[in-house]
């Protein structure tokens, strides 16, 4: 049976991740497990010498398979933040580089997007209820207040983003011929299926191509830095909220809601499901909260009123802000002009740039909103 | 309607994953204090993956953990040395391993 100390001792002469101090003595091993001949041995490296380490880890492995008793070997290499460098809130840099070896652990997830430094999600449970016209001007009300802002629309079936934007040009791709330049509008970055397709094309797909679309458009596209990275979601808890939840790091979510019950019971089928996940709730928001006529100035509770603010109260939960059904807002979405851009001091756009100012808020400012995530120690 | 469903930072997170014993044991530490130790054995049987069947290791010895992974904010992924790496463990489920 072979020992831990036989195999350090063959791997004596292997050079660590920085190239020099022998990988023995650099700390870099984070455990060495040995069963039944089976020996498994993980090392920590930095996520941007993952490449280079990849053919020392096959030399690595050479040199414990070589070794009497072993009957196979299987070397891991682990993501570590640069020596120094500031981890992201909340994350643990985790797994191997998805080198297509056999050995291989699952594509890293969990982990945060380079550059960006929140993600949040708009969703509602259910659709019609303005969700990504919310979503639009919720982003260009935090470009408002000064914040370098993203769109992400996983809305994939659905598309609203290119309309809401007004955006007709298809997204460019980034000098380096591999990722996509997401189109940049009204100062805010956009991507979309809708960019990618004709109009009236369907995206006709089973969860796994929709899962892997979403994650193309979190790793292959250039957000370049962004303080907030909106995510329009789609109506319903499936696979595009899980993925979501399980390959962003989602700092939060605002539902939309109108004041009718039928929103209502999906709202609060969507915020349990991001208390499953462990996304803060940032708060909700009550869309087409009434109706002013604009000929005789009367008021009208269409959905009725205030079912949104109630149930943001009944669960302690911030309401953010009521938005009321307004044709300027209905025209100006459909124009792809949107009323925070093209109307920043309109009483419609006010209420978006309140809204964004809470959420700001609740992001940046509310202390321990985002937990930490566990350290991870193999060994 | 009892249920708060708002808040997620009212129940205790883990802050630390340890595997231990190569591999045959999971300390697990949670930011209000509490540890608690599982056993390989028990971490594969709860399983929560809809695709855990077992084929037992020859000479039934114990099952290893060779691989943790986060997953989000929610859960870790865990891997064994049987070939089984699709369970995913929420916090609460680690939680209520940990100390039951």
């Amino acid at each position: 049976m072979v020992s831990k100390d036989e195999i350090l001792a063959a791997l004596a002469g292997v050079p660590g991740p920085d190239g020099k101090t022998p990988l023995v003595q650099s700390g870099a091993i984070d455990g060495v497990t040995i069963r039944d001949g089976k020996v498994f041995l993980a090392i920590r490296v930095e996520p941007s010498r993952a490449r280079a380490m990849e053919s020392l880890r096959g030399d690595i492995e050479a040199r414990i398979k070589a070794l009497p008793g072993v009957a196979s070997a299987l070397v891991t290499l682990t993501a570590e933040a640069a020596p120094g460098a500031k981890p992201a809130p909340g994350v643990k840099p985790a797994a191997a580089p998805h080198a297509g070896h056999a050995h291989a652990a699952p594509a890293p997830r969990g982990r945060a997007i380079e550059g960006v430094k929140k993600i949040i999600a708009v969703a509602s449970g259910k659709g019609g209820v303005g969700k990504s016209t919310t979503a639009c001007n919720l982003a260009l009300g935090l470009a408002h207040l000064g914040l370098k802002v993203g769109v992400l629309d996983a809305d994939l079936f659905g598309p609203s983003m290119p309309r809401l934007f007004g955006i007709a040009q298809k997204p460019a791709l980034a000098p380096d011929g591999k990722k996509l330049m997401p189109v940049e509008t009204f100062g805010v970055k956009v991507i979309s299926i809708g960019l990618l397709i004709d109009d009236n094309a369907a995206v006709v797909w089973r969860g796994p191509m929709v899962v892997s679309a979403l994650n193309q458009f979190l790793r292959d596209v250039e957000w370049g830095e962004l303080d907030v990275l909106v995510v329009d979601m789609p109506p319903g808890t499936g696979d595009v909220q899980l993925t979501m939840a399980q390959n962003a790091q989602l700092a939060g979510a605002v539902i939309v809601s109108t004041p009718q019950d039928l929103s209502l019971i999906d709202a609060r089928r969507a915020i349990s499901m991001f208390r499953q996940v462990e996304t803060p709730l940032l708060g909700i928001v009550e869309n087409m909260s009434y109706f002013l006529c604009p000929h005789c100035g009367g008021r009208t509770d269409v959905f009725a009123h205030g079912g949104a603010r109630h149930e943001a109260e009944a669960h302690g939960a911030p309401f953010l802000g009521e938005v009321p059904l307004d044709i300027v807002i209905r025209e100006t979405s459909d124009g792809g002009a949107p009323i925070v851009a093209g109307a920043p001091g309109s009483p419609q756009a006010a209420a978006y740039i309140e809204i964004a100012r809470k959420v700001r808020a609740r992001l940046f400012e509310a202390a321990g909103a985002e937990r930490a995530a566990p350290r991870i120690v193999m060994g | 309607m009892s249920e708060d469903i708002t808040t997620s930072g009212a129940e205790p997170w883990p802050s630390e994953l340890r595997v231990q014993n190569n591999g045959l044991l999971l300390k697990v530490t949670f930011d209000d204090g509490v540890f608690g130790t599982i056993s390989s054995e028990r971490l594969r049987g709860a399983s929560p993956s809809a695709d855990k069947t077992r084929v037992p290791h020859p000479g039934g010895r114990e099952v290893a953990i060779v691989a943790i992974e986060q997953i989000g904010n929610y859960a870790v992924q865990i891997g064994f040395d049987d070939g089984h790496n699709t369970g995913i463990y929420t916090w609460k489920l680690l939680r209520s391993l940990a100390t039951h």
